[in-house]
């Protein structure tokens, strides 16, 4: 008696800790795919590593971020969100982690299951997209009060079902800047693209490309993540102490005391970029095992498959237009924060999103390399410029409709808003039972009025419709 | 960009080109920007609009695609015998 109530306890205890219950799913899989002793040790230690990183990580964010937020709540008397991705997931992990990892399992054997039978041939194989994607369902699926294995099932599927239409929405663009038909984008900011893509459409013109233009290649130092935050958050904060010493100068020896606010700011904004770095790190190892485990079974199994990877594929096609999309994305996301802060005391309020140009940054990129082939400087403009403003009022939307928030952050991806956004909106009419059944039948539609065999992914209305 | 996505099925390709010419013995792995520095490494794969930011550590191959195997093997065979002389 006594040692079953030992084994009880001690499984207990395991549970209670994402991180060995997530390391014990990687050492499972690793067993299963017959990996050596000495790499299933590896494997399974690396992904507990991982979480622990990302963990630290996430307080190392958030200790770079206080004296922002303590400023901007002293002085204006309002909050700013981070909508980053990292940072939100790296403090979603210690609720989630263990639903989390459970549902990315489940949703690439849906991806693979949808893959397989229907006509969305993609394979979603950008593994820190997915853990987004996941760790989303995972909040969501929670605030509707649905049980553990619902939620498990529901965000599984779909997630599975997100991983082989969304890349559908932008597949044409893509196909257009690689000249194949082999590679997809799989990302969690494809409707801030498709959005990017219909502006370029709608007010470009392709006779003049960016390529032509000429770009201060200098600027590329900029693609170095650490430089770029540190540089980016120091100038928030520069801007934010500035107006805190015209609008309230006590503030500044509430939150710095007697040491000079600049230097202070300077430190903060590069413990910021340290903890994304960090965090980043953490992530590299959580999915080390994984993605190429997922790519082995998909080769294996569905040789027509389309894989659908992360965003830098298209940059060594479009080099300009992609520095030109970073720098129009900025302002366009700098003009969206103001939009945020004129609506403060209106009905219309939002959260005020600050621009640490982390977003603008791969999202910009991105509209750069895909609006130029739809229409060129004018286009690459435009819907960079546009699509800007969107990075920031999508996740705006996410947080007030959708209530996706943790400690003043949350998703960045259009992706993640929009679907965040409908459940919000659902949940008020549905609930419960009504919920996951609605999402059992989301994941059928495909399996039913998708199914064609071996055909090339079609970009058809459909496509595009169902991926909404 | 943040060295998670498109690098990670680069460094795959990059085992598997290396297996095909019978080099087991040489360590690949798949980063960001930031991690670039002299001596870190003795040779970076990259995407080409990247490659002088990735020139100060050793040799670099950039690739227009990232994920061609074709066309990493014929420069990582260039590379190899270049080095050999």
């Amino acid at each position: 008696m006594f040692v079953i109530t030992w084994i009880l306890r001690f499984l207990q205890q395991i549970i209670a800790q994402p991180a060995l219950l997530i390391g014990l799913i990687a050492m499972v899989g690793l067993l299963v795919e017959k990996k050596s002793s000495t790499d299933v040790i590896k494997g399974s230690l690396k992904t507990v590593l991982g979480i622990i990183l990302i963990g630290s990580g996430a307080g190392i964010v958030i200790a770079g971020l206080t004296p922002l937020n303590d400023l901007l709540t002293k002085t204006f008397n309002i909050t700013g969100v981070i909508p980053v991705n990292e940072v939100m997931f790296a403090q979603a992990i210690a609720k989630y982690g263990s639903e989390m990892a459970a549902i990315m399992a489940l949703a690439m054997c849906a991806n693979l299951l949808l893959a397989r039978i229907t006509k969305f041939k993609f394979i979603y194989l950008t593994g820190h997209e997915l853990m987004w994607i996941s760790t989303l369902m995972a909040i969501i699926l929670n605030i509707a009060n649905l049980p553990a294995w619902e939620v498990i099932v529901g965000g599984g599927l779909l997630t599975g079902l997100y991983m082989a239409i969304a890349p559908s929405l932008i597949y044409g663009s893509v196909c257009k800047v690689t000249g194949s038909k082999e590679i997809a984008v799989g990302h969690t900011g494809t409707v801030y693209y498709w959005f990017a893509i219909a502006i370029a459409k709608l007010t470009g013109n392709k006779e003049k490309s960016c390529e032509d233009v000429n770009v201060p290649k200098n600027l590329n130092f900029l693609r170095d993540l650490s430089v770029s935050l540190t540089l980016a958050m120091w100038a928030v904060y520069l801007v934010v102490i500035l107006l805190a010493i015209i609008f309230k100068p006590t503030v500044m020896a509430e939150v710095f005391g007697t040491d000079n606010s600049f230097i202070l700011g300077l430190m903060d904004s590069v413990t910021f970029a340290a903890g994304i770095y960090i965090i980043q790190a953490g992530v590299r190892m959580m999915i080390g095992e994984l993605v190429p485990a997922f790519k082995g079974i998909s080769d294996r199994f569905i040789p027509n498959s389309v894989p659908a990877v992360d965003i830098p594929v298209l940059y060594p096609y479009q080099p300009n237009s992609v520095l030109i999309g970073f720098l129009v994305a900025t302002i366009g996301s700098i003009v969206g924060f103001g939009i945020t802060l004129l609506l403060v005391h209106t009905s219309w309020a939002l959260p005020i999103m600050i621009p640490t140009l982390f977003n603008a940054f791969f999202y910009g990129a991105t509209f750069g390399a895909l609006c130029n082939k739809e229409g060129g400087v004018r286009g690459v403009v435009f819907g960079s410029f546009f699509g800007g403003i969107v990075t920031i009022i999508l996740p705006a939307l996410l947080m007030s409709v959708g209530h996706i928030v943790i400690n003043n952050t949350t998703f960045g991806g259009g992706d993640s808003a929009v679907i965040g956004v409908f459940f919000g909106l659902l949940s008020k009419a549905l609930s419960g039972q009504g919920l996951f059944i609605t999402i059992l039948v989301l994941f059928l539609l495909p399996i039913l009025f998708g199914r064609v065999r071996n055909r090339v992914p079609a970009k058809s209305e459909q496509a595009v419709q169902g991926a909404k | 960009m943040s060295g998670l996505g498109s690098s990670f099925l680069m460094e795959m390709n990059v085992k598997k080109v290396l297996a095909k010419l019978g080099l087991n013995d040489v360590e690949v792995e798949h980063s960001t920007i930031s991690d670039v520095m002299p001596g870190s490494t003795d040779l970076i794969v990259c995407s080409a609009d990247i490659a002088e930011e990735c020139a100060s550590a050793g040799g670099v191959i950039p690739l227009v695609n990232l994920l061609s195997g074709d066309e990493l093997e014929q420069k990582l065979r260039k590379y190899l015998e270049e080095r050999q002389k």
